[in-house]
């Protein structure tokens, strides 16, 4: 299982090159739209996961609960990695 | 390392902004209007026109750049000459309502008009008892739509302040990296080879029009709401943008029959987040989505099929490679690029232009003093497709606007088309 802190820190660091803004200011708790990304920004966050971790998650549905947030979306990564 | 010579009078153009260039010179031709747009703003009480009229003509002074107009530099590299020292023109109106008069036909009317030459941006202001409707046209050549609303966000900190943030939109030429740019080059045409494979033309009964119908639709937040939730459940988190596609698919398809597949172009906004720098000129790409008709109906399964086909245009960077690509075309002359768009496309045209702004780069609550009610776009769109339909968002309302030029779609068409929308949302 990949450790969900360093998924984490990775998508933090993604998210703020996709935003422009300090990784340090991202609140890994807040939902993602709250941090300004929209569908562009957060498809390219989805390109990324499937580069970076061999991922696809377009297919599982996006539900709110595994994809609003940094923590839950590592959370999400964890878990499918482990499952693989 | 690039080197370019800096000058506060010389801001270069990006492929993208020569490709509205080239989209103003074909509009030109076409309609005899350039490629500009309104923002309307709806306010709760009754601005002070002259007082606005004051406020933003010292206001758009330490803006020297909406003086310019474009050059070529001597490695023939486009680029915005700013005539520092003059006077920034703008035109401004003002009308009250009468009694029982409604203040969108009167905006509908200044939509249609052109500006002036020399001038970039015009208002109009209407005025009732205790509301009043601002319309601000802004050439596209210097503005898009997330730009001007951050420009009058800008302004309304200026009001409160008596201070204006100062924006050097500094662009380097970008006379460098020709491999990545004919590399992009060959991706983009390899893309529109296989998008434009067995496509029908659309006939335009619109192609002579020098109008464009206007048909807002307003929600409030609780209905807004309810759309969200609706595209979360039906498109995923965070995927407005198809889901809203998917909706006016739906409802095209429903109110227009059509023949063939559809190829729609979507706007999409290229800016990491908006900041000064980004205010002027065009910071924007396009993505383009193609649906069989037979799969314009099937549900839930059109908006799983439109977020396949927007992560997969995502991962093989067709809006970086189109903005890439557009820097090979800033050489050609604009009636040139402008034969070149067509040639693209193989003489065809998309079914229609949408675009989903998100939430308004406006982000203030008052603007001169009045509370703003809402803030939508009015957006002329080239006359292939000459239909368009734009979602924008502010202070969590939704806002849908359907644009036709007159003749490309019947009175009866439209208001069906604009029910639909409303019914499937």
């Amino acid at each position: 299982m990949a450790d969900s802190s360093a998924v984490e820190k990775a998508l933090a660091n993604e998210i703020s090159i996709i935003l422009g803004v300090e990784a340090a200011q991202l609140k890994h708790d807040a939902p993602l739209h709250s941090l300004g990304m929209d569908s562009m920004s957060f498809v390219e966050l989805l390109v990324f996961i499937e580069k970076q971790f061999k991922l696809n998650l377009m297919a599982s549905g996006l539900n709110k609960e595994d994809f609003q947030t940094i923590a839950s979306l590592a959370g999400k990564i964890s878990r499918e990695t482990a499952a693989k | 390392m690039e080197w370019f010579p800096y000058s506060e009078d010389k801001r270069y153009l990006s492929g993208i902004d020569w490709v509205i260039n080239a989209l103003d010179y074909k509009s030109r031709q076409d309609t005899g209007l350039g490629n500009f747009s309104q923002l309307v703003l709806e306010l709760e009480s009754k601005l002070d026109g002259k007082l606005f009229c004051e406020k933003i003509g010292i206001f758009l002074n330490h803006y020297p750049v909406i003086t310019g107009r474009v050059s070529r530099d001597f490695n023939f590299c486009p680029y915005w000459r700013v005539e520092s020292g003059k006077r920034v023109k703008f035109s401004f109106a003002q009308r009250a309502l009468n009694p029982e008069e409604e203040a969108l036909p009167l905006i509908f009317v200044f939509a249609n008009a052109g500006l002036k030459a020399g001038e970039y941006l015009s208002f109009f202001l209407v005025t009732g008892a205790n509301t009043s409707f601002l319309a601000v046209k802004f050439d596209h050549r210097l503005f898009d739509a997330a730009g001007i609303e951050a420009f009058l966000s800008l302004f309304e900190e200026y009001c409160l302040t008596q201070k204006a943030t100062p924006v050097t939109p500094a662009l380097k030429p970008g006379l460098c990296a020709w491999g990545k740019k004919f590399i992009a080059g060959k991706m983009v045409n390899r893309f529109f080879l296989k998008l434009r494979k067995g496509l029908k033309p659309i006939t335009f009964a619109g192609e002579a029009a020098q109008a464009f119908n206007f048909l807002p639709l307003f929600f409030d937040a609780d209905k807004s709401a309810a759309i969200y939730a609706r595209s979360l459940s039906e498109a995923g988190y965070l995927m407005f943008m198809p889901f809203a596609l998917a909706k006016s698919l739906q409802s095209m398809d429903k109110a227009v029959k059509r023949d063939g597949d559809y190829l729609v172009p979507v706007n999409v906004n290229l800016r990491p987040q908006s900041s000064a720098e980004s205010i002027f000129f065009n910071h924007l790409s396009f993505l383009f989505f193609r649906v069989n008709r037979s799969m314009v109906n099937t549900g839930t399964q059109l908006c799983r099929e439109l977020a396949l086909q927007f992560f997969e245009q995502t991962k093989a960077k067709v809006s970086d490679n189109l903005a890439q690509a557009a820097g090979l075309m800033r050489i050609a002359p604009l009636p040139l690029v402008a034969a070149l768009l067509d040639k693209f496309m193989g003489g065809k045209s998309a079914a229609f232009a949408f675009s989903y702004l998100g939430e308004s780069a406006f982000h203030k609550k008052s603007f001169c003093g009045c509370s703003v009610k809402n803030i939508f776009h009015l957006p002329l769109i080239p006359l292939k497709p000459g239909i368009g339909i734009f979602f924008t968002r502010y202070n969590d309302c939704l806002n849908l606007t359907l644009v036709y030029a007159k003749g490309a779609l019947s009175e009866a068409q439209a208001a069906a088309l604009a029910q639909e929308l409303k019914n499937n949302l």
